[in-house]
């Protein structure tokens, strides 16, 4: 499995596509300190609020595509032909892919991580500016392996899409939640509450902004967002390695 | 002669769309492979060589009909003893041959200590040791056909399965992937091989299996299959007239 994720790592930082994202990502961390410069009195603020959201776009960008399109690419190229001759079993590939996103966006995270705070300065606590990153690279993790188990169903594109939808709902069963007590319908409460369990509750742990890198961060929370992803990783992993266990590699 | 490979009934059928009627790619195809054997694996485009040979490595699952290895080996456990080498296939090109090599020992769960010695022989085998600390990229189409058999054969596995190794190979290519698959047939390794190149196959396979939509047409000795005619090309179009096929139409 680690030769597997060397050489998927290894071939996802040639692609093109994933330059140029690494690329925007850090040019959006420049442009939110250009346009801290406008402001007086929050610059601070200003750059890390937009810093962390540029970081999040890239890392979920990144586990986007390479979840959804990772098997897909393989299957096509018949690499995963050559691989699966080899006696090892149709779930150990899908960690090959799975740890090669953990590992472009650990790479990805760091480095933005350490722009940030080389461009902002150490004004702020760097434990808390290191949680917050921390919390996004869990975050594209769950994103990634969503879209690897998408992939063993359904096409890139949709899968894409899909990804994204799946992301974007994570964020805001909250505010879902709160359109339906306006409506004040029990069967939509009901389907409110189902959300809770079909998606990640990410807006627990939105943390991407620079009034919580100034608060700072208890422990529990820190614990509780990470067994809560690692969990979400292990049953979207076991969902997917049953979904291609008898899947037909054509 | 003890049986490497015993395929029986094999039934697949596919779907191109959800509400398309599937359409029955193999239809209760059979035949067995012994110990030694260089079998040709024969038949046109969509005959079901390839869904064949993806059903025998369980890259697709077949509806009915059963495969066995080596005396009702699982196939996971068999593939520890399998080469297989797919057509035309996309390797990492950024690798070297014999880091590609390694990346394919590795995956095999072999010994480490054992990889240099073994790469070495087989990169010798394939006429890649020249070539062996050059990057993919820079291999022509006959070079990595090579390093593809070289990984098929890095398990030393008794039973080797090619999908159309020649295709898209120029002279040169084919007379270098011939030499070698002859010195294999010298060491007595068992391979299935399926190509169009019937010549190839006429001076390679001492077996022959012949596929036409879907169904196994032949199974035997190619002697036994060209004994009325002077080479295996003008034996298959008199057996493919003598099934109904017409090349004029």
């Amino acid at each position: 499995m680690i030769n597997l994720i060397y050489i998927n790592t290894q071939e996802w930082l040639r692609l093109k596509f994933l330059q140029v994202v690494f690329f925007l990502a850090f040019a959006y961390v420049c442009l939110s300190y250009l346009l801290a410069t406008l402001s007086f009195t929050d610059q601070l603020r200003i750059k890390f609020n937009l810093g962390f959201t540029g970081l999040e776009l890239a890392t979920v960008l990144v586990a986007a595509f390479i979840s959804t399109h990772a098997l897909d690419r393989d299957i096509e190229r018949k690499t995963f032909q050559v691989i699966l001759a080899r006696p090892i079993a149709r779930w150990h590939l899908l960690i090959g892919y799975l740890g090669s996103i953990f590992f472009l966006n650990a790479i990805l995270v760091f480095f933005m991580t350490l722009v940030m705070v080389i461009f902002f300065g150490l004004q702020v606590d760097l434990l808390n500016v290191i949680v917050v990153s921390y919390s996004l690279l869990l975050k594209s993790v769950v994103v990634g392996a969503f879209g690897l188990m998408l992939s063993t169903l359904a096409r890139p594109m949709f899968g894409l899409v899909m990804v994204f939808s799946y992301w974007a709902m994570a964020y805001s069963v909250p505010d879902i939640r709160y359109f339906i007590q306006k409506i004040q319908s029990s069967s939509l409460e009901r389907a409110s509450i189902v959300f809770d369990y079909i998606f990640p509750q990410f807006y627990l742990f939105n943390w991407k902004s620079y009034r919580d890198v100034e608060a700072g961060f208890i422990v529990n929370d820190v614990v509780w967002a990470s067994l809560h992803c690692f969990g979400w990783v292990f049953l979207l992993m076991f969902l997917a390695s049953v979904f291609i266990r008898k899947k037909d590699i054509v | 002669m003890s049986v490497i490979c015993k395929v029986d009934n094999l039934s697949k059928s596919f779907r191109t769309d959800f509400y398309k009627k599937p359409i029955h790619i193999l239809k209760n195809i059979s035949f067995k492979i012994e110990e030694g054997q260089f079998v040709g694996f024969i038949g046109p485009n969509g005959a079901g060589k390839t869904t064949t040979i993806k059903c025998m490595m369980q890259f697709i699952f077949p509806e009915s009909g059963t495969i066995q290895y080596f005396d009702h080996m699982d196939i996971q456990s068999a593939k520890k003893r399998i080469g297989f080498l797919p057509e035309r296939p996309y390797f990492q090109e950024f690798l070297t041959g014999i880091e590609f090599l390694k990346f394919h020992w590795n995956l095999s769960g072999l010994p480490r200590n054992k990889f240099a010695e073994n790469a070495e022989t087989i990169l010798a085998q394939v006429k890649l040791t020249h070539a062996k600390n050059l990057k993919l990229k820079n291999y022509s189409k006959g070079m990595l056909q090579r390093i593809g058999i070289a990984q098929a054969l890095l398990a030393s596995p008794d039973f080797l399965i090619l999908d159309e190794p020649m295709s898209g190979l120029d002279p040169d290519g084919r007379i270098l992937i011939k030499d070698i698959l002859k010195k294999l047939k010298e060491r007595n390794i068992t391979v299935l091989m399926s190509s169009h190149l019937l010549e190839d196959l006429e001076e390679l396979c001492e077996e022959l299996i012949i596929l036409h939509q879907g169904e196994t047409l032949f199974n035997g000795p190619t002697i036994d299959f060209k004994k009325n005619f002077d080479s295996l090309e003008v034996a298959y179009a008199a057996f493919k007239r003598q099934i109904g096929y017409n090349y004029n139409a």
